[in-house]
């Protein structure tokens, strides 16, 4: 076990590192004069405290860009593993800086987003599988492929036409009201409630598509099993071969389901945060990225493959952890 | 179903009829179906996958034949007309004096003028004819009143000579001015007394002295120069009758024909026109009496080429002007112009004899080498004009200020007798013969765009509007259209307005019957846009789909197959590109391509490539997976004893048994992809203006006013998207179900 979670982790390591590599090479083959205008642009902003030449001299310099790739890589490869991710070019400071202030609101969205999606998607894929080949199936399995193929920007303007515009029953945008600085503490926490509303909502649903399919298709193999036959001929009450038996079995592939929706709890919701303005981690990279911020985007791109790989890890250990008949060889 | 069974009920029973020899475990007794038939037999049977197949095949129509029906093109903008106010003309009272003429002198005459107001009543004590001396740098003027009357009042300015200049006491006199002994006796008096008089006279000469320092000063002899005008009032000419016909060419040609026919008389659109001899050319009168043009002949030089050689004795063609080339210039146009008035076609100046043409309305002079030299033609000057440039004529207006000073009804000017008709707060002037051919008035007014021309009609009814104070008149335009302006007033000025026909792009209309979708931002028909737009979508998604097959396939294949070394390279290669997060490295390769502003059609090729780069991992495992478990199978043992190529054994025996999964593998990722590129078209980093996605269509919505006002532009298509996509996935699911009948959905 050991030997391969070793064995495993290395394999991360390394697949961080080349995609890193891969991801620096591949801004790297942009064209040279794009960082003539980045610089331009940057010494534009600092209002003439600093010539362009020169602000291309210290971008070179500070990003190793006028080495060969390679050298350049291992050049920022030195300091991002000493937590030195450089200044971000949108918004001049730091770039762990900039990742520390906004993170918090992007996992306090998703963990409510989960909280939802768990409550919906799993009793419902029970109940489809209960109701094999029957009306309850057919609609969750109708409602589940739609979720699938709802497009996240279309279903959030969609929320926000009904809910803002016509309705007016809730925020257009943002993540504090006007007033908020004039709350109280329990009116702040009701204000961000609100602005989250929509957002959570959109995010559980395109999400609790996959869950229920996945719930169902877990709860219908637990049900065909000899021990659930063996239960109800036990005489067991029906709640409890559903909710005792079957279900407690259903749970060990979801946990490690689970461990994978690490990169998007912490990566945050690129498109959601940008339809709604939460200013989170995913609205943050998208407009830095969009700008051609490079600093971040690497940043943004090497955290993103550090959770994948470290999700990846901990959904093969829990794996072991929660079924203890999983042999790793 | 039931009609099926019953089918088949009904076979077993005809069968034994029939067929009676056949015995119980005769193959024909069983039905066989073909792999594929029972596929498909299980496939239609799942109703959702039969919808998402009528789907998917409703949306092709519509993008792919939808076009050819459409009677709008993808990028055609559709405009309205609308009549707004827009800006002609601004009004406004002068109150400050315009110099006319030289102007160097503008703050020293008002300064000069504001000291003759009284402080108390603030109303200036002048006379007209009064003159007073001022100094402006190194000149002195004279003002003299014109035209007390008024709020600022009128006047002329006389320049000054100086005469003379002293320095402690000395007075040196100008070089090259006659000045009397007399007067030189008493300003050499004045400097060396160091008088303190401002003016002296002598001999009814008015002299102005100007101190231009403790020990310096100036004397100016009074002249009756008039440098300039100072005037709030403006002169609008009204007569301008001859620039229409200067502009008509066919006119022109048809006087000087009939001047060089000798005729008396030129009819043109109805119209007689008389000529008349008139010195050394012609008089061209309008059929209403005016003189329009006076017509003479004049020459033109023509550029001959000259040979000639250069210094080192090789010919050259140089080309010159023709009369530079003449020996006795002056008497080669005598004689040319002899020969014109005779008639003759030919004479000769010295040696030479050159030839005289007539050509349509022209005279050609040929030269002996046969080069044409000279030409004759009519040139027309304008006559009637001589009552245009009076409103810039110094004395004209000198003369036209101090009638109006004095109420005269009339003035003369040149010998000629001009009348002054007062309209109240304006004046017309008229000329001898009665015309009026000038409006007076301090109302200065001006065109709000280049390519208006103020009409006289309008300027009158403008000055007439601002003196009485309406909102509103109704004038003829430059091109004699009746128009009505309105007349805003901000500050002191009148700005004048008039309702404009303009074109405006026919952005964001409502559904109707001529665009059963409306009109988006730009002005283009929704519905044939979403058409457009369901093209561009669904060749991305199967491209990029085949793009990620063949990936998929050759890397899984190879990997699966071989196994071992290459297995673990490209497993590690698979998961690599697999770790490498997908929409950011999308967004950044988009913002470049913004940047260095890319083509649209290249645009989708990266697009599609990109899309396919980073998605075929998922067919690669699984190609590998199948051929893994498949490679192991009798078959494959079999196919390797017969010993085939490597390269036929993956591509034929193997791969031909992964089709299946690969098939509904793709249907299904096939909405993702969709899905994917509708994401980047709504985050403005897909295609781009003109062409159309369904994504970018929905990126309007990102325009506040369009996602409140206007549902029809983003609304359809986001519909578009999901239900393509629904089908696709219904499709993919009825897929996988008829496949593989055991997996449960």
């Amino acid at each position: 076990m050991w030997k391969f979670l070793v064995r495993r982790i290395l394999l991360g390591i390394m697949i961080v590192v080349l995609g890193a590599f891969v991801t620096y090479a591949v801004i790297r083959c942009l064209p040279a004069s794009y960082l003539e205008k980045m610089a331009r642009q940057l010494a534009a902003g600092s209002q003439g405290r600093i010539r362009w030449q020169d602000m291309l001299k210290i971008l070179n310099e500070q990003y190793g860009m006028d080495g060969s790739i390679i050298s350049g890589y291992i050049k920022w490869f030195g300091e991002a593993i000493q937590g030195n991710f450089g200044d971000s070019w949108k918004y001049m400071k730091p770039v762990t800086q900039v990742f520390s202030e906004v993170i918090w609101w992007s996992v306090l969205m998703n963990i409510i987003t989960l909280f939802v999606e768990i409550l919906v998607s799993i009793p419902l894929g029970i109940l489809a599988a209960r109701k094999q080949y029957r009306a309850p199936d057919y609609i969750v399995t109708v409602f589940a492929l739609a979720c699938i193929s709802l497009p996240s920007f279309y279903i959030g303007t969609v929320f926000k036409y009904v809910f803002a515009v016509k309705l007016e029953v809730l925020p257009l945008y943002g993540l504090w009201g006007r007033d908020y600085n004039m709350l109280g503490t329990w009116g702040k926490i009701g204000d961000i409630a609100v602005h989250l509303i929509m957002p959570v909502a959109v995010l559980a649903i395109l999400s609790i598509g996959s869950l229920m399919r996945y719930t169902r298709t877990n709860m219908l193999e637990v049900l065909n099993a000899d021990y659930i036959r063996t239960a109800r001929a036990k005489g067991l009450p029906e709640k409890v071969v559903i909710n005792k038996h079957a279900f407690r079995n259903t749970m060990i592939p979801l946990v490690t389901a689970f461990s994978g929706l690490l990169p998007s709890f912490f990566g945050g919701a690129m498109i959601t945060e940008q339809i709604f303005q939460i200013p989170g981690i995913g609205l943050k990279s998208f407009e830095a990225m969009q700008q051609g911020d490079i600093p971040f985007a690497m940043f943004y791109v090497t955290f993103i493959m550090v959770l994948t790989q470290v999700s990846l890890i901990l959904s093969d250990i829990m794996y072991a952890v929660v079924d203890p008949r999983v042999r790793v060889n | 179903m039931d009609k099926e069974k019953s089918a088949e009920l009904e076979k077993q029973q005809e069968a034994p009829k029939d067929q009676e020899q056949l015995a119980l475990d005769d193959a024909r007794r069983v039905k066989v179906l073909s792999p594929g038939m029972l596929v498909f037999k299980r496939f239609i049977r799942n109703k959702l996958a039969v919808v998402g197949i009528i789907i998917i095949a409703v949306m092709f129509i519509f993008s792919f034949l939808g076009p050819i029906f459409s009677p709008y093109g993808r990028a055609q903008i559709f405009t309205r007309n609308v009549e707004e106010p827009g800006k002609y003309a601004t009004g406004k009272f002068n109150t400050e004096p315009r110099i006319l003429g030289d102007d160097s002198m503008k703050s020293a005459y008002l300064k000069a003028l504001g000291d003759q107001k009284d402080k108390t009543t603030g109303k200036y004590n002048l006379t007209v004819g009064q003159e007073i001396s001022f100094t402006s740098k190194d000149s002195a003027y004279i003002l003299k009143v014109l035209n007390p009357n008024g709020a600022t009042p009128s006047c002329g300015i006389y320049g000054m000579q100086l005469i003379a200049t002293s320095m402690d006491g000395v007075a040196v006199f100008e070089s090259g001015v006659s000045v009397d002994e007399g007067l030189k006796g008493l300003i050499t008096e004045h400097a060396a007394n160091g008088g303190k008089e401002k003016t002296l006279e002598y001999k009814g000469m008015q002299i102005t002295v100007q101190s231009v320092s403790k020990v310096q000063k100036k004397y100016f002899a009074s002249s009756d120069t008039p440098v300039a005008l100072a005037s709030v009032n403006i002169c609008t000419p009204t007569l301008g009758a001859v620039a229409d016909f200067q502009s008509d060419t066919e006119f022109l040609r048809a006087v000087s024909l009939a001047v060089m026919a000798g005729e008396s008389s030129v009819d043109y659109k109805g119209d007689s026109y008389a000529l008349t001899a008139s010195g050394e050319g012609t008089l061209l009168t309008g059929p209403d009496g005016t003189e329009l043009f006076n017509i003479e002949l004049e020459n033109r030089s023509e550029t001959i080429e000259v040979e000639s050689t250069d210094k080192d004795g090789n010919p050259v063609t140089e080309e010159m002007d023709f009369l530079s080339t003449v020996e006795d210039a002056d008497a080669f146009l005598q004689a040319m112009d002899g020969a014109i008035s005779e008639g003759v076609d030919s004479f000769t100046v010295g040696e030479n004899t050159y030839t005289l043409e007539k050509m349509d309305t022209e005279y050609h002079v040929t030269a002996p080498d046969g080069q044409l030299g000279v030409v004759v033609a009519n040139s027309f000057t304008p006559v009637g004009t001589k009552y245009d440039a009076l409103d810039t004529d110094l004395e004209f207006r000198f003369a036209m200020e101090t009638a109006i000073g004095k109420g005269a009804p009339s003035f003369s000017y040149n010998g000629e007798n001009f009348g002054l008709v007062n309209n109240g707060a304006d004046y017309s002037v008229t000329n001898p013969k009665g015309e009026e051919i000038m409006l007076v008035s301090d109302i200065a007014y001006g065109p709000d765009y280049v390519g208006i021309e103020l009409t006289v009609d309008f300027v009158k009814k403008l000055q007439e509007a601002m003196r009485t104070n309406q909102d509103s008149f109704v004038f003829v335009n430059q091109y004699g259209e009746e128009t009505t302006a309105l007349i805003n007033i901000v500050n002191g000025n009148y700005y004048v307005s008039t309702l404009q026909k303009t074109t405006l792009i026919d952005g964001r209309a409502a559904p109707s019957s001529e665009h059963p979708l409306g009109t988006d931002v730009n002005g283009m028909d929704v519905f044939t846009r979403l058409m457009y737009g369901g093209r561009v979508s669904l060749i991305v998604g199967f491209v990029v789909v085949f793009f990620e097959l063949f990936l998929g396939v050759i890397v899984g294949g190879i990997s699966g197959y071989f196994g071992g070394v290459v297995d673990t390279i490209l497993m590690r290669l698979v998961e690599l590109f697999n770790a490498i997060p997908f929409y950011p490295m999308l967004i950044i390769i988009g913002s470049v391509m913004d940047n260095m502003h890319v083509g649209q059609y290249e645009r989708l090729m990266m697009t599609m490539v990109l899309l396919g780069v980073l998605g075929w991992t998922g067919i690669a495992r699984l190609v590998r997976g199948q051929i893994l478990s498949l490679r192991e199978q009798d078959f494959m043992v079999a196919a390797e004893a017969t010993g085939i190529r490597t390269s036929r054994r993956i591509f034929r025996h193997l791969i031909p048994n992964v089709m299946p999964l690969l098939i509904v593998n793709a249907t299904a990722s096939l909405g993702g992809i969709i899905l994917t590129e509708a994401t980047l078209g709504y985050l403005g980093l897909g295609v781009k203006y003109p062409m159309a996605s369904w994504g970018s269509i929905v990126n309007q919505v990102n325009d506040m006013q369009v996602m409140q006002t206007a549902w029809w532009i983003w609304i359809p298509a986001g519909l578009c998207i999901l239900i393509t996509v629904l089908g696709f996935n219904f499709a993919g699911d009825g897929l996988r179900d008829a496949f593989d009948p055991k997996m449960k959905r």
